[in-house]
Parts: C-alpha cells; sequence; structure tokens
C-alpha cells in the first residue's frame, strides 16, 4: 500500500501541475512505482457559479484518456463529504476533491506528499513528518512560491521543483520520487514548535 | 509687552506643545526601548493575576495569513485572556477558523469579532488602494475607539489591514488611551524582502519577528527564532 497525495493550493487553480500529473504516462510510472492510491486536491477557485478549478479538473481528467485507459471505474462521489469522487480499478485508485478543511487526515494517509510551495500545505505535511516534493506555481501574482520553496529544500526539509524539472521523460521529478519511496533519499525532520516561543513573547510584553 | 517679545512669546507658546509631542512619540516609540532578548520559557497559564483577563486582540487577514496566524494562534493557551478577532469584512472563511478556535478551546473570559472593511486588495492599482485604505482607516478607528477593553497585545502577521489596525492603536496609545502592545510576526513566505505591511510597521511594533534569517541580518530590530507557524 503506497499512498501519494497531491495538494495544488485552494485559491488558485495550479493548472501545469495538473496537466503534468493527470497524466497517463505519469499514473503509469506511478503504477510502476507501486503506488496504488492517489489523492488528488486540484483547487477551490470559485467564480460567480462557476468552480474555476473543478471545470478545469474535470476536463482536464476527461481529454487525459485516464479513466478508460486504466480502466477506473467511479465508485463513490458524495457532495457532503467536501465533493470527493473516488476512482477505483484493481491496482489503482484515484481519489480527487476540491479542498477539504480536514486535509491532515489525507496527510496522514500518504507516503509522499506532492505539493504547490504554500507555506502552510509545506508546514502541515513537514509537521506530520512526511516525505516531501514541493512544486513551485511560477503564476502567482507577487510571486514569492520559489524563494520559500528553494529556503525549505536548502535545509534539506523537503525537495523542490519547477514545473520544468517534471519535463521530458527520465525526469529529475520522476526519479527523485523513486528514491524517496525507496528511503535513498533522506530528507530532515522538521522541529516541532509548540508555541512556547510566542508564549513568552506575549507574557513579556504583558508584564513588562 | 514690545512687539518682540510678544513673537518670542507666540513663537515658544507654539513650539512647546511641539516639543511635548515630540517627547511622548520619543516616549512610546518602541525603537527606543530595548526588549527582552533573551526570552525564558514563560506559560500565559501563569500570568500574573493582575493581569489575567487582559486582553489580546488577533487579526486574521485572509488565505494564507489567516492560515498562517491559525497555525501560531493554535499553539497558544490563550485561556487566561480575553480575545478580540478582527477580521475583513467577506472573509468568512477566517471567522469560521476563529469560531472553530474557540469551541475547541474551553476559554473563561469573553470573545469579541470585530468585522472591518478591508484595505488593500492585493494588485490593487495604488490611487484605488489609497481610498479604500483611507476608509478602512476611518471605520477601524472608530470600532477601536469604542472597544470598552483596549487590547493589551495586538498580534498581526501583516495582511493589508494590519497597518490601519496597528497605526491606530499607536495613536490611542500616544494620547494615553490604550498601552496597546505590538507584536508582529512577518509571514513565513518572506525570505529575503519585508512585506510593504512589515516595513510600514516596523517603526512602531514593540516585537518584530521573522521567520527567516536573510531578514534578521538585514534588519535591526527583527528577530528571528526560525519557524513560528
Amino acid at each position: 500500500m503506497i499512498s501519494v497525495l497531491v495538494t495544488t493550493g485552494a485559491t488558485v487553480t495550479f493548472e501545469s501541475l495538473i496537466l503534468k500529473l493527470i497524466n497517463a504516462d505519469l499514473i503509469e510510472q506511478l503504477i510502476a512505482l507501486n503506488v496504488d492510491k492517489l489523492y488528488f486536491q486540484y483547487g477551490n477557485e470559485i467564480k460567480g457559479s462557476q468552480h474555476i478549478s473543478r471545470n478545469f479538473f474535470v476536463n482536464h481528467l476527461s481529454k487525459s484518456g485516464i479513466v478508460e485507459k486504466f480502466n477506473l471505474e467511479m465508485i463513490g462521489s458524495s457532495k457532503q463529504t467536501g465533493d470527493v469522487e473516488h476512482y477505483k480499478s484493481d491496482i489503482f485508485e484515484l481519489i480527487t476533491f476540491p479542498y477539504s478543511p480536514h486535509i491532515d487526515d489525507y496527510i496522514d494517509k500518504a507516503s509522499v506528499v506532492i505539493t504547490h510551495a504554500g507555506t502552510g500545505s509545506i508546514v502541515d505535511a513537514l509537521t506530520l513528518r512526511k516525505k516531501l516534493m514541493v512544486v513551485v506555481n511560477d503564476q502567482l501574482m507577487d510571486n514569492h512560491q520559489l524563494e520559500i520553496a528553494q529556503e525549505f529544500s536548502k535545509s534539506n526539509y523537503c525537495l523542490a521543483y519547477e514545473i520544468k524539472d517534471m519535463e521530458g521523460d527520465n525526469n529529475r521529478f520522476v526519479s527523485d520520487l523513486e528514491k524517496l519511496l525507496k528511503d535513498e533519499i533522506r530528507l530532515k525532520k522538521f522541529p516541532n514548535n509548540d508555541g512556547t516561543i510566542i508564549e513568552s513573547i506575549i507574557y513579556n510584553e504583558l508584564t513588562s | 509687552m514690545d512687539f518682540e517679545s510678544l513673537i518670542c512669546v507666540t513663537i515658544g507658546l507654539i513650539l512647546f506643545p511641539i516639543l511635548l509631542l515630540l517627547l511622548r512619540l520619543i516616549w512610546i516609540l518602541p525603537g527606543l526601548r530595548s526588549s527582552p532578548l533573551a526570552t525564558k520559557e514563560l506559560k500565559l497559564t501563569d500570568l500574573p493575576n493582575d493581569i489575567v483577563g487582559s486582553n489580546i486582540m488577533i487579526l486574521l487577514g485572509s488565505g494564507g495569513h489567516t492560515g498562517e496566524m491559525m497555525r501560531i494562534v493554535s499553539k497558544l493557551n490563550l485561556s487566561k485572556l480575553s480575545r478580540t478577532w478582527v477580521y475583513s469584512s467577506g472573509d468568512s472563511t477566517s471567522i469560521l477558523k476563529a469560531r472553530r478556535y474557540e469551541e475547541e478551546n474551553n476559554n473563561n473570559f469573553p470573545t469579541k469579532y470585530l468585522c472591518i472593511p478591508r484595505a488593500r486588495k492585493v494588485g490593487e492599482p495604488i490611487l484605488s488602494s489609497i481610498i479604500s485604505t483611507l476608509n478602512s482607516f476611518i471605520v477601524s478607528g472608530l470600532s477601536l475607539l469604542t472597544l470598552r477593553q483596549k487590547p493589551s497585545v495586538l498580534l498581526l502577521n501583516g495582511p493589508g489591514t494590519s497597518v490601519p489596525i496597528a497605526y491606530i492603536l499607536f495613536a490611542l496609545k500616544f494620547l494615553g488611551l490604550c498601552n496597546t502592545k505590538i507584536i508582529y510576526i512577518e509571514s513565513l513566505a518572506r525570505v529575503n524582502k519585508l512585506s510593504l505591511s512589515g516595513l510600514l510597521l516596523l517603526p512602531i511594533c514593540d516585537r518584530f519577528i521573522v521567520q527567516w534569517q536573510p531578514l534578521f541580518y538585514k534588519y535591526k530590530r527583527a528577530e528571528c527564532y526560525g519557524i513560528l507557524i
């Protein structure tokens, strides 16, 4: 049982990451690495009555031909549990959702987490001690995701990529994923922070 | 009195209040006061009795800012303080998170929620952002002025609304109407460069905390304890 979780951020649809990962070749490579579950959070960008993220994702999923190629069958879709859709075949499962307030439960189940370089997503995965691959979304205004990703990977807490690192056959991204799964790449543990520092600072300010 | 001394007295009368105002400013400017850097491990549950029940004001921005702030606050035990959550108009996600925090933590002291108009939207053109910031200033000023319990501590992490809120409380402090200590925690997303809010607030914050080393070396008043969220 090897599960991979992908989180693309909630506010803006990270289109290029969805294109790279919801891709028949990549799914094939995942299956070859014995990954049997892919959890995919694709974004919660809504404009008026349009769910931009879902429209993009669903449209691309059908274009990618994954459902037919891997004989995936939709076994569940529920509005109550946050629009989760569940596709399944004998060897592979794809579970998709726009956004989850309980993302920690998904992170918990994953062997490897692939996420956009938002600080919250990075910290969530690292706090739960997960192997983490971070992909920079360079389409954002006032972009500082690159800096964040570089800083975290410099400290060796995670591996960092730009979309261009995911292009071509035998790219760095897929080979690194394999090494991570086989423990050939070791990442540093993220220090746990219990809030003592901020509590002390507030205490100081209240009493001084 | 001859003409000459009349002028002297007039100038004196004008300059004296200005001098007083300057002295007051120097008195309260945090940059001129040394903060206790060596932080011992102090717990808010051990607060002295006369301080228990003081108010902490926590500002929620939107999206990422709220996410970071809630991650920080969720690690704190605020049960001995009353809390005022400030959120921007139209930001229903943030208020939900604050309410959930309040439900999950058993707090004895009352909670207040304060809604203020949004200052600068990300990427808003300069002129229209000046107008919306002004509007935000006036409305926030009135709401803060009418607060019965003024906050003892203001916790900020850099959304646009931080700026008017912090400056209004600083002005109230200048007038002697409150004694709010301003604690700023720069967003983890800022590695090499302060945010605009951070730059504007640097002079008036009592504590200015950054989360990455490059920023710590760049700004003299910044404190750094690593990643806090």
